[in-house]
């Protein structure tokens, strides 16, 4: 069965719920997760979506963005290490999710990605699209949507 | 309008929007849209040669000669190593001061020329003071397409000025009695970098040790007999078109004299210089370039022989016989985030010709030529549609950060840088320029 199951996460409480079902998921068929976290570029400009809310210098975007990675990717570590799942958690840097989500999966060797059905809603929802089907889209291994 | 014109029109516009949409490559979409205007009878085969400004194709293909040359002689690396020693190691500094050096190499160099030029030597310096690569390499696109209009020779916008109005080279620095592009995009230049330093860049201001010997940058010029021979070269090519007049020449023939004349002792100085075949550097000019330039010359050209640009001029004309100031306000903003979205060059030539068309009494051409020019240059600048530059820094970024660099991260640092530079150089051209001929 699958041996290494990509769990993608954005911080919100959708993602939350998938990485609860995806490292019990990994607990009862055996398998180890790799958590990821798609972190955004560090711009001066802070973007909610596409829209522009607020300005920061670069440097200090950076270091919000690298602690905001860092609690995103512990709450996939505890919860793995809750369930006695082996977990290896990466992050990489981009404004495309779903590009980055399936990189990884394929470097890390990854047989099932396990993630959360929407995180977008709104404006960004209906500009930016669902990171979710742009994976199902053009995914070569089987992808689990969580609800 | 005659049938013919508006076949003339929707071939122009179709030819426009498949550059625009770059479903084939947009050379020979432009070649295409003058074969077919050749095919319907808008114009001839030999009146589309003659359209063509051989004169500043020469200018074009010429400087682009030398320039190739001066790439090589390791200069471009030297002073990139000068720069990081300037910098005391602070990446903000730097970022500022390549930057810098990128806008004032583009004066004289291929706007395209002067990323491939400066990119290799600025991503190890990013890579040792650990700046982000991509705000530093498109910094240095937007300076380097920025100062391309400044002079005659850095950019095509400046040398169809000179084609359509008959701009001469000190005409960028003194004309009408009052400053014009240089010192007016100068000025500019400096308050859009210290604008940007502030936005992006002042929080690297920590001093970071470099060892410049393991960089991986030259830090010598490898072979000074070459790199002073092509100085040397290019900056009497500059001071001879500088006194075109006074030789009473064309500048493309000047330009090309002195390529063809630096190839010949390059050639038989021989191993003494160790510089490339002139076959290489041949073969590395960018001759999509030349030809879609050619066939847009063509393409205009034949717009102006079906009298398009003369009904344009006469639609604009009681707008700015209203009100001048208005007019060129108008003319301004329209066209930044015009050529914004869209191939500039196309743009800029078409409107140079229809405002050549207005009475000159009642609409000095001087003032509208001038702030077209820094609209269309300046505006160009917002998206990688706008100018080829800015496709070569995003391609450079991506291939060294591996990832695609998003519009919105793009647009973060080229809103600001935009709208920073337009506003000043609006200010400066309504105040030199604009106000004392709407009188």
């Amino acid at each position: 069965m699958y041996k290494n199951i990509l769990i993608p996460t954005d911080g919100s409480k959708l993602s939350a719920g998938a990485i609860k079902a995806g490292v019990s998921l990994a607990r009862v068929i055996g398998a180890g997760v790799t958590g990821l976290f798609v972190a955004p570029t560090a711009t001066p400009l802070i973007y909610e979506g596409i829209i522009p809310v607020g300005y920061m210098p670069p440097d200090e975007h950076a270091e919000m963005i690298r602690k905001a990675t860092a609690r995103h990717l512990a709450a996939i570590e505890k919860a793995a290490q809750e369930a006695g799942v082996q977990c290896e958690c990466v992050s990489v840097t981009g404004d495309f999710p779903a590009d980055a989500i399936l990189k990884v999966a394929e470097k890390k060797k990854c047989d099932l990605i396990f993630m959360a059905s929407h995180g977008r809603k709104g404006v960004s929802a209906l500009l930016l699209g669902s990171e979710t089907q742009k994976v199902l889209a053009h995914s070569k291994i089987p992808v689990l949507v969580h609800r | 309008m005659d049938a013919m014109s508006w076949i003339a029109v929707a071939i122009f516009a179709a030819t426009i929007i498949a550059v625009i949409i770059n479903v084939f490559d947009g050379t020979v979409a432009a070649l295409i849209g003058v074969v077919a205007m050749i095919w319907v009878g808008v114009m001839t085969e030999m009146e589309a040669f003659a359209m063509v400004d051989w004169n500043v194709m020469a200018i074009l293909v010429s400087v682009w000669i030398i320039a190739s040359y001066f790439g090589k002689t390791g200069i471009p690396s030297w002073l990139a190593v000068q720069a990081l020693k300037l910098s005391g190691g602070r990446a903000g500094l730097l970022v500022i001061i390549l930057a810098t050096l990128a806008g004032v190499i583009s004066l004289f160099v291929d706007n395209v020329v002067v990323i491939l030029m400066m990119a290799p030597v600025a991503l190890p310096l990013a890579r040792a003071l650990k700046i982000p690569v991509t705000p530093l390499i498109l910094m240095i696109g937007f300076a380097s397409n920025f100062m391309g209009s400044a002079m005659l020779l850095g950019d095509l916008p400046p040398q169809m000025l000179h084609s359509v109005a008959g701009a001469e080279f000190m005409d960028f620095f003194y004309h009408s009695g009052r400053m014009s592009s240089f010192p007016i995009l100068m000025i500019t230049f400096a308050i859009t970098l210290g604008a940007m330093y502030i936005y992006g860049f002042r929080s690297h201001r920590r001093r970071t040790e470099v060892d410049i010997a393991n960089l991986g940058v030259e830090a010598r010029i490898p072979n000074p007999l070459f790199a002073t021979i092509v100085v040397a070269w290019f900056l009497m090519t500059v001071l001879g078109m500088a006194f075109r007049q006074v030789l009473g020449v064309q500048l493309g023939f000047i330009a090309m004299t002195g390529a063809i004349s630096l190839v010949l002792l390059l050639e038989l100085l021989g191993e003494r210089t160790n510089a490339p075949d002139f076959e290489e550097v041949l073969t590395e000019l960018d001759w999509r370039a030349v030809f879609f330039y050619i066939a847009l010359f063509a393409l205009v050209g034949s717009l102006e022989k079906v009298h398009i640009l003369e009904m344009l001029a006469d639609r604009f004309r009681p707008l700015f016989e209203q009100s001048y100031m208005l007019g060129a306000s108008l003319l301004y903003w329209v066209t930044v985030p015009i050529v914004g979205i869209v191939e500039h060059d196309a743009y800029i030539l078409t409107f140079l010709h229809t405002i050549k068309d207005l009475d000159n009494n009642v609409s000095p051409h001087w003032p509208l030529w001038w702030m077209l020019l820094w609209a269309g240059t300046l505006g160009s600048n917002l998206t990688v549609a706008g100018a080829p530059a800015l496709y070569a820094a995003l391609n450079i970024c991506q291939g060294e950060e591996e990832r695609k660099i998003s519009l919105r991260e793009f647009l973060s640092w080229s809103i600001p840088f935009v709208v920073v530079s337009t506003i000043v150089c609006y200010l400066l051209g309504m105040v030199i320029w604009v106000i004392p001929f709407a009188g």
